[in-house]
């Protein structure tokens, strides 16, 4: 935090800004492994998104344009190592980076379960929007209902990813 | 008092709608691009990046894997081994050697029965999987530059794996025969009836086959002559036959495929 004493203005605290530098490193190393090894600790199908973690953490910290921007970006870098996804993990990760970025100002998710709870909640919402851009690219309508258990899956699973790395950050780097 | 004029929130009002516009815009490519059912530049340009990555990790799994696999598989031999460590410090070193080569076959018999199965095939090396596992879809090692172009069927020396459904520079994303939006003509081999296999997730469903025809299970299912591939190649097995009401005018069945997809790691490319 860092605090403004400037003559034209009341002191006010703004946050520094998240650097969005590592923020891009993190999102590249997250596709790869999303894209090779975290397929094989799937549980019943369902996996962690290390993509999603990283979008969802930087939204939290930045501004609303910086939470579109990495969101586009590791939408796009889904899309790419899926393949005949078309757009619709880029729509769907950045329409939640968005709401992401503006629920911060309203909760603060200042402890690793606040965090959790509203990383599984916009995973959820992520998961439903792309199912939707499917169906809009010509994909079968319903096709998402087969795979409702694998979304609840996936978004508890990595809710509890973010509550170990937050945890592990809190108790090996910040402490 | 005077109130200070401020461009700040415009200035961020400004950063937001760039930022929605670069958006709507990579999303608008990706979008064109796959409703022409071409790769786009940006998904090509990140998959090539990614291809180099997985298949040196993807080598370095394949290789620990077989070893201990080799290992665990041969235990007796891993006693004879412990045994000659004792007696002789020049043996075990040749040994060791030995072991290492011997881990190497598998792998290495896999793709030459796929590669004399089929001659004119592609080999290929499976190095990544579908990031969020909500598709059924893998990538292999080749791409365009190695003559593989989409719809060409995939295969190994069990079955059919699946079709390559995007084929960029490096590498290709196969959809596998057991995910929902796979559907390809197949034939009962024991009495030549027609049925469309659909992936059911970790299976393959064999519908709006005749009532007329007899399901056994057992029964084997291979392809009809199709878009990828050729007749005759293996799906898979009839595991059990769903029953049908009573004015149904097809029967189904459940085919358990004949490829282990828990372990696929070499495949063979059929170009058209």
């Amino acid at each position: 935090m860092l605090l403004s004493f400037r003559n034209s203005a009341q002191a006010h605290v703004t946050r520094l800004p998240t650097d969005w530098r590592a923020a891009a490193i993190w999102l590249v190393a997250a596709g790869f492994l999303q894209a090779t090894l975290v397929h094989f600790i799937a549980f019943r199908n369902a996996v962690p998104s290390l993509v999603f973690l990283v979008v969802a953490t930087y939204a939290l910290r930045s501004g609303t344009a910086g939470a579109i921007l990495l969101g586009t970006a590791g939408g796009l870098i889904e899309d790419a190592l899926c393949g005949n996804t078309g757009a619709a993990w880029t729509i769907a990760t950045s329409i939640t980076a968005l709401g992401i970025s503006g629920a911060a100002r309203l909760i603060f998710a200042d402890s690793p379960s606040i965090f959790a709870a509203l990383l599984v909640v916009a995973a959820l919402t992520r998961e439903g929007l792309y199912w939707a851009v499917l169906s809009l690219e010509g994909f079968q309508v319903g096709l998402g209902m087969h795979y409702t258990k694998i979304a609840i899956g996936s978004a508890l699973y990595t809710g509890v990813i973010a509550m170990i790395v937050v945890w592990a950050r809190w108790r090996f780097i910040t402490r | 008092m005077v109130s200070i004029f401020t461009y700040r929130d415009e200035r961020k009002l400004f950063a937001v709608i760039g930022a929605i516009i670069a958006a709507a815009l990579v999303a608008l490519v990706q979008l064109e691009f796959a409703r022409q059912g071409r790769t786009s530049p940006l998904s090509n340009a990140i998959t090539s990046t990614y291809a180099y990555l997985e298949f040196a990790l993807s080598a370095s799994i394949s290789g620990s894997r077989d070893a201990v696999g080799y290992v665990i598989a041969l235990p007796q031999l891993e006693r004879e081994n412990a045994q000659l460590r004792a007696d002789d410090a020049k043996l075990r070193i040749e040994n060791a050697t030995l072991q290492e080569t011997l881990a190497r076959v598998p792998s290495s018999e896999a793709v030459q029965d796929a590669a004399a199965l089929y001659p004119t095939g592609i080999p290929a090396l499976v190095i990544g999987f579908d990031p969020e596992n909500k598709s059924q879809v893998v990538t292999v090692n080749k791409g365009t530059r190695s003559g593989v172009s989409v719809d060409d069927g995939v295969v190994n020396a069990d079955g059919v794996v699946g079709r390559v459904v995007e084929a960029d520079t490096l590498s290709s994303k196969v959809l596998l025969i057991t995910d929902y939006t796979s559907n390809l003509p197949a034939i009962l081999q024991n009495g030549r009836w027609w049925g469309i296999a659909t992936g059911t997730l970790t299976r393959v469903n064999l519908h709006y086959v005749s009532q007329d025809a007899h399901l056994h299970v057992g029964d084997a299912v291979v392809t009809g002559e199709g878009r990828s591939f050729h007749a005759g190649l293996l799906i898979g097995r009839l595991a059990s036959v769903t029953p049908m009401p009573a004015g149904a005018l097809d029967q189904q069945a459940i085919v358990e495929p004949a490829v282990a997809f828990g372990r696929l790691d070499h495949v063979v490319i059929l170009p058209k």
